[in-house]
């Protein structure tokens, strides 16, 4: 679970930084930077499992312009991302995971972002108290380390490439070899070495998974639509693409003996209960077409392919299907298509899937090692202000900071003032956004028109 | 790192199409210029629901307010003079009477705040898409002489660019649009608008901003 994203240089941000709750809306009006926001955590997420030039690949933009624009139209030359990770296992203490991106022309090779610094800070037990207070989540849920290791322990990566983990060539094994080691060093302590290079390899293999579960939905119903090849991706890209695979992959993952489609029924049961159109739907792999697809069953048309789903049927599925796989699922936007009650049905579903760490680890009826899941979405309704705690939204807009005489347009982040609250929170860069403002959202109008 | 918030309280609906927007951008510039200490120039925040701006109201929408602003910009049209005189000197004295410790500073355009719309040519003619403008309404500081400034706004959309005034949108979209580009510089030419960009730095070196 990402517990907290600290961006500079990066798109919109300047000296950004914002405490992630298991479950966060972002709302705000255009261009205030939350699609940014999700960017920059697929950017940071990617480049660290990944690579630069395959996070390049994922988001919005060609690598300069990845680089903030200040106001006199010239780009800076450095992006800073910090992100700090609570792992699986409910590990009290907070790795955080720093990578300084630079501009610059290599001898002998072409321009580009280059990593300048990288590594993984083992924080102390005060920064996962310090989120938890942040974000209202009880901290008594979470235990030491099983191994000694004092805090502010550096695993310093710099000069590798920017892929941290074993150097596995292809991901997919690396994630099985990452995971396995990962649950091996927190449970079997009679591994050989020392403590601190065992708790080094667990931090860097949990800080890998952790960033490869990493997903973003920017979905499309054109992607959504279509079938899955047999033997294609088992993981949905940000359109939706492959979503009959990655429902396989998820029956497959999660299946038992007494629940043969594993977390796939609960999906059924959900999209049944959120979109009455649809009685219930199938994963259906045609050796003859050599293709997977979803079929959807309606009480009165009976069977419905894909192409014939509404665009919010098909959206709500990928929706739910993400919110039922560990990790950190961020979604753009899930209004769109959909009528105002479902999207107050999907957005108290996704806080009840999400992990809940005020439940003790007997109450969450989850594996203890299992990781974590987080939903981050973005949003434009006013139906989050109703259907949201506030504590589980951020708001986001624009500011104007003055960089050497040249005023330059960034985005701000602030949580939401409770009823009789306080306006001006410790650790908070700005007044927390008052009712007047939330008005105006509410209105759906960007000004006091 | 020192920021400065500012909330707006208007006089009517159609300010808050270019008044917010438009001393946002002024405050950039003073800072840069007055108080280079000065990190951050927030959203200027306007507050509809401080009314008819009567104190009470006004008041009571500032106490909802309370510690997420520095300076309080209270906006009231300068014409007649004999009429506008009184409501200000009254909001003044209310606010000096109350607990709040934040200066108010005065925003007061002659007449009309359309006729600061008009005080950069330039601007107009970006916000129509016009090569150039056929009749040149008054621009610079003898926007305070334009007895009608808003007829003014209206004839140079109907007459220069072809747009019906009337029609949903056009007005609010120009004045935005006008907001976004008008020159600062062409806008302290104009008196009242200098007297606003005084009493500002007066206010900020109160608050201590020269010392960052």
């Amino acid at each position: 679970m990402i517990t907290r994203i600290e961006i500079d240089g990066f798109k919109s941000f300047e000296n950004f930084a914002l405490d992630l709750p298991p479950f966060l809306v972002l709302i705000g009006t255009n261009a205030s930077g939350k699609s940014n926001l999700l960017d920059a955590v697929t950017f940071v997420a990617t480049t660290a499992t990944r690579g630069v030039d395959a996070a390049v690949a994922e988001v919005r933009g060609d690598p300069r312009g990845l680089f903030r624009r200040r106001g006199d139209g010239n780009r800076v030359d450095r992006m800073r991302f910090a992100l700090e990770i609570l792992l699986p296992g409910r590990l009290s203490h907070l790795c955080r995971y720093e990578l300084d991106l630079v501009w610059a022309e290599p001898v002998g090779a072409i321009e580009g972002i280059v990593a300048e610094r990288q590594r993984i800070v083992r924080l102390g037990p005060e920064s996962s108290l310090r989120w938890a207070s942040a974000v209202g989540v009880a901290a008594e849920g979470l235990r030491p380390w099983p191994v000694p290791l004092k805090a502010g322990h550096v695993i310093d990566l710099t000069g590798m490439p920017p892929v941290i983990g074993s150097g596995a060539t292809k991901p997919e094994q690396a994630r099985a070899e990452l995971e396995n080691l990962a649950n091996t060093l927190l449970h079997s302590p009679s591994r050989p070495g020392t403590d601190v290079e065992r708790a080094d390899e667990t931090i860097l293999a949990g800080v890998w998974q952790e960033l490869n579960l990493v997903r973003f939905l920017h979905l499309e119903a054109g992607a959504l639509r279509r079938t899955s090849e047999l033997g294609g991706p088992s993981r949905m890209d940000a359109t939706g693409r492959d979503l009959p695979n990655y429902l396989r992959s998820l029956m497959l993952r999660t299946a038992s003996d007494n629940r043969p489609l594993g977390v796939v029924g609960d999906i059924k049961m959900h999209l049944t209960g959120l979109v009455r159109e649809i009685s219930d739907f199938t994963v259906d792999k045609d050796d003859r077409r050599r293709d997977v697809r979803l079929e959807f069953f309606s009480p009165y048309e009976q069977r419905l392919d894909a192409e014939f789903a509404s665009d919010g049927t098909l959206r709500m599925l990928a929706i739910l299907a993400s919110l039922h796989d560990d990790g950190v699922v961020a979604v753009e936007e899930p209004e769109n298509g959909v009528f105002p009650e479902r999207l107050r049905q999907l957005l108290n579903l996704a806080r009840g899937l999400v992990t809940d760490l005020r439940q003790s680890v007997e109450d969450d009826g989850r594996d203890n090692t299992a990781w974590h899941r987080q939903a981050i979405f973005t949003s434009h309704s006013p139906v989050v202000l109703d259907a949201v705690p506030y504590e589980n939204i951020a708001f986001l807009d624009m500011t104007t900071v003055i960089e050497d005489g040249v005023p330059s347009r960034v985005s701000r982040v602030r949580r939401l003032r409770e009823d009789a609250g306080p306006v001006r929170v410790a650790g908070e860069r700005w007044p927390r956004v008052t009712d007047s403002e939330l008005d105006r959202f509410r209105a759906g109008v960007e000004e006091p028109v | 790192m020192r920021s400065l918030s500012c909330v707006l309280i208007r006089e009517g609906p159609s300010d808050d199409w270019f008044l917010p927007i438009l001393l946002r951008r002024a405050l950039e510039e003073l800072v840069i210029e007055s108080f280079p200490a000065c990190r951050e120039v927030q959203e200027v925040r306007s507050l509809p629901k401080a009314g008819n701006q009567s104190p009470e109201p006004v008041l009571a929408a500032l106490e909802r307010e309370r510690g997420t602003f520095d300076v309080v910009l209270y906006h009231h049209d300068g014409a007649p003079p004999a009429k506008s005189g009184p409501v200000l000197e009254r909001m003044r004295q209310t606010w000096r009477a109350s607990d709040f410790t934040e200066p108010l500073v005065a925003v007061v355009p002659m007449r009309e705040t359309e006729a600061w719309l008009l005080a950069d040519q330039a601007a107009l003619v970006r916000a129509l898409s016009v090569r150039k403008l056929g009749q040149a309404p008054v621009s610079g500081p003898e926007v305070e002489s334009c007895p009608d400034p808003k007829a003014v706004v209206e004839t140079l959309l109907r007459d220069e660019a072809g747009i019906n005034p009337r029609k949903t949108g056009v007005l609010r979209n120009f004045y935005v649009s006008v907001a976004e580009n008008a020159g600062i510089g062409e806008l302290r030419k104009v008196p009242a608008f200098r007297q606003w960009w005084n009493d500002m730095i007066e206010a900020l070196e109160g608050l201590g901003y020269q010392h960052g």
